[in-house]
């Protein structure tokens, strides 16, 4: 049994869930209606207390809602944090900090660390499984988007060839990302920093041009302004990697000697069992540090992973509370409609109709709530998502999937099994009492 | 009543030597009498081999694969009795989420190690015979451009994240 159900495809699982947990309610349902049509009764009730009715609705939603937007908002952002470091395979950098190195190139949020050589650069580059071979210079801003020094090969590899204008051709020409602060056309003087500490007088007479513009990509590159690794080591004053005789040739081959260093190379291997040879290969003691930054990421979802089941617990107690108000609200819904129901009584319904008209005018609030709880959900992690977004040019979505239909779904099933405790409570009721109600 | 004490007497008699069997049995020993943690052939040294107890349908095997040589070996897959079926998998985020991927051999360089660890790459078996227990041993056909290499896995609790000697020297 257990083998059938692995075997079966994810969606096809989740859907069998899904009805799962409904199905114990349409079992109710049809146990309850069956040759009854309490439709217009319920219409009535619903029209009759449509105050009442809207609050309760309105309550359920907004608490359901809370958590399901918590659980989309927290897969929006795994999502969006893992696309951005889609572009970055395997990177190398000195010995260190896996953690700082890869929040230095994928989410460039740089530290200052030891460089790598130029022969290691030149072997990385020249490796028969390495189709690109970026190295990174950090260091440098403008308007707070950062300024990277990088190959010309890097730029259509980020943004998959998506660019408006050209690649540069000269030491000075700039390609900026799709939200960087300037266009093509304008120029620019860098700072030497990040943030209130950049010295924007460092680089005084440095003018980059931008040449081209790169489409926007959901990742925190899409803030950056990439220019020749060449230019960052010359207004550093620093060599530029190649020969004087080279003149202004950009990009590799490095000349080894004259190469200043890079903190880190971003690698894209030729196939992805390559990317494992590679960091067998680049991975040596007190020389180099190769690391993929999707396994970091992995295992910080590992630890954001316990943060993920605390908020699920606080997500399901929250939902037990709501079902306890749940219960609560309909008992006293239950009341007011009690003379309605002591009139039916009174006028020979069936018990079994009393029950099952008071017990569908409250699934009817649940499930309207349920469906609103959804929609609540979804707007609530929409509106998170575009804040995170903008506070961190990682593109967040926020989607529904089949955990928060679950969870509104289990809602709705137990909230929907308690409501019949009230629904039993009336027929055991007075009808005196009730008609005097 | 009397009989049935004596019967479950008899039983518990019987069945004490296979009680106090070594769950390491059949398994190398070193000179300590402790099961090893290396295997080596022709300059290929496998150390650490494990996995995490499950009762699923697939395991992951990780280990660390030094290449001593004087030339490139290749890691190929492996067999083992206990498993439908073997296949190197390497680790991908796709959407989030995390997947284990098929690939075809890895060549480790002369001097050089493949370490597969968790959310890198790894050795999938498929299709296990029988739930895997922390501290069992488990036989492995490790299949490289050497040839084959008979590995003891040591099976680690379902939440390991190495193995229970990794950091030791061997």
């Amino acid at each position: 049994m257990e083998d059938i159900w692995f075997r079966l495809p994810p969606g096809i699982q989740d859907g069998l869930v899904l009805v799962a947990l409904v199905l114990p309610v349409l079992a109710l349902a049809l146990f309850l209606l069956r040759g009854f049509a309490p439709g217009p009764l319920i219409a009535a009730l619903l029209r009759r207390f449509r105050w009442a009715n809207a609050v309760f609705v309105a309550l359920i939603a907004i608490s359901v809602g809370m958590g399901i937007g918590l659980i989309a908002q927290e897969r929006g952002l795994r999502v969006g944090m893992a696309h951005a470091a889609d572009k970055f395979d395997l990177v190398v950098s000195a010995p260190g900090s896996e953690m700082t190195m890869m929040l230095a190139s994928v989410f460039l949020q740089p530290s200052d660390v030891p460089l790598l050589s130029g022969a290691v650069y030149n072997e990385i580059a020249g490796h028969e499984n390495v189709e690109i071979a970026a190295p990174l210079a950090f260091g440098d801003s403008y308007q707070g988007a950062s300024v990277i020094g990088t190959i010309a090969d890097f730029v259509p590899y980020l943004s998959d060839g998506r660019m408006e204008g050209r690649i540069w051709t000269t030491p000075f020409e700039a390609i900026a990302g799709a939200g960087a602060p300037v266009d093509i056309g304008e120029s620019f003087t860098p700072a030497h920093g990040h943030g209130d500490g950049a010295d924007g007088d460092e680089h005084e007479g440095v003018v980059f041009t931008v040449v081209g513009k790169m489409a926007r990509t959901g990742t925190p590159w899409d803030k950056a302004i990439l220019i020749p690794v060449e230019a960052v080591w010359r207004v550093h004053g620093l060599a530029d990697g190649h020969r004087v005789s080279d003149g202004d040739r950009l990009g590799p081959p490095f000349d080894a000697a004259l190469f200043p260093g890079t903190p880190a190379i971003v690698v894209h291997a030729s196939a992805l069992w390559a990317n494992y040879a590679l960091k067998s290969e680049f991975s040596r003691d007190r020389e180099t540090m190769a690391f993929f930054p999707g396994t970091i990421l992995a295992n910080l979802y590992g630890i954001m992973g316990d943060l993920r089941r605390a908020m699920s617990l606080m997500s399901v107690v929250t939902q037990v509370l709501v079902a306890a108000s749940v219960l609560l609200g309909l008992s006293i819904l239950t009341r007011l409609v009690q003379r309605q129901t002591a009139m039916l009584r009174a006028l020979g319904a069936p018990r079994r109709f009393v029950v099952a008209v008071i017990w569908s005018y409250g699934v009817t609030l649940l499930v309207l709530g349920t469906v609103g709880g959804l929609l609540v959900g979804w707007g609530a992690a929409e509106l998170l998502s575009r804040v995170v977004t903008s506070h961190t040019d990682i593109l967040v979505r926020a989607s529904l999937g089949w955990s928060e239909v679950h969870l509104a779904a289990a809602f709705l099933a137990v909230t929907s099994l308690l409501s019949l405790v009230p629904a039993l409570a009336i027929p055991r009721q007075p009808i005196t009492e009730g008609l005097r109600a | 009543m009397t009989r049935f004490f004596l019967a479950l007497g008899a039983l518990l008699f019987t069945a004490s030597p296979l009680l106090a069997a070594d769950p390491d049995h059949g398994h190398d020993h070193n000179a300590d009498g402790e099961v090893s943690h290396v295997f080596e052939q022709a300059g290929l040294h496998v150390v650490h081999p494990w996995t995490r107890a499950t009762s699923g349908r697939d395991a992951l095997i990780f280990m660390d694969l030094e290449n001593e040589g004087d030339a490139p070996i290749t890691l190929l897959g492996a067999h083992a009795h206990w498993a439908e079926s073997a296949e190197i998998v390497g680790f991908a985020l796709e959407n989030g989420e995390e997947r284990y991927l098929p690939l075809p051999s890895i060549p480790v360089a002369p001097g050089h190690d493949l370490v597969l660890r968790p959310k890198e790459v790894a050795l999938r078996l498929s299709g296990l015979s029988e739930a895997l227990v922390k501290g069992q041993h488990l036989d492995l056909e490790l299949q490289t451009s050497l040839g084959e290499l008979e590995i003891d896995v040591m099976v680690e609790a379902a939440d390991a994240t190495n193995h229970g000697h990794a950091g030791h020297s061997h």
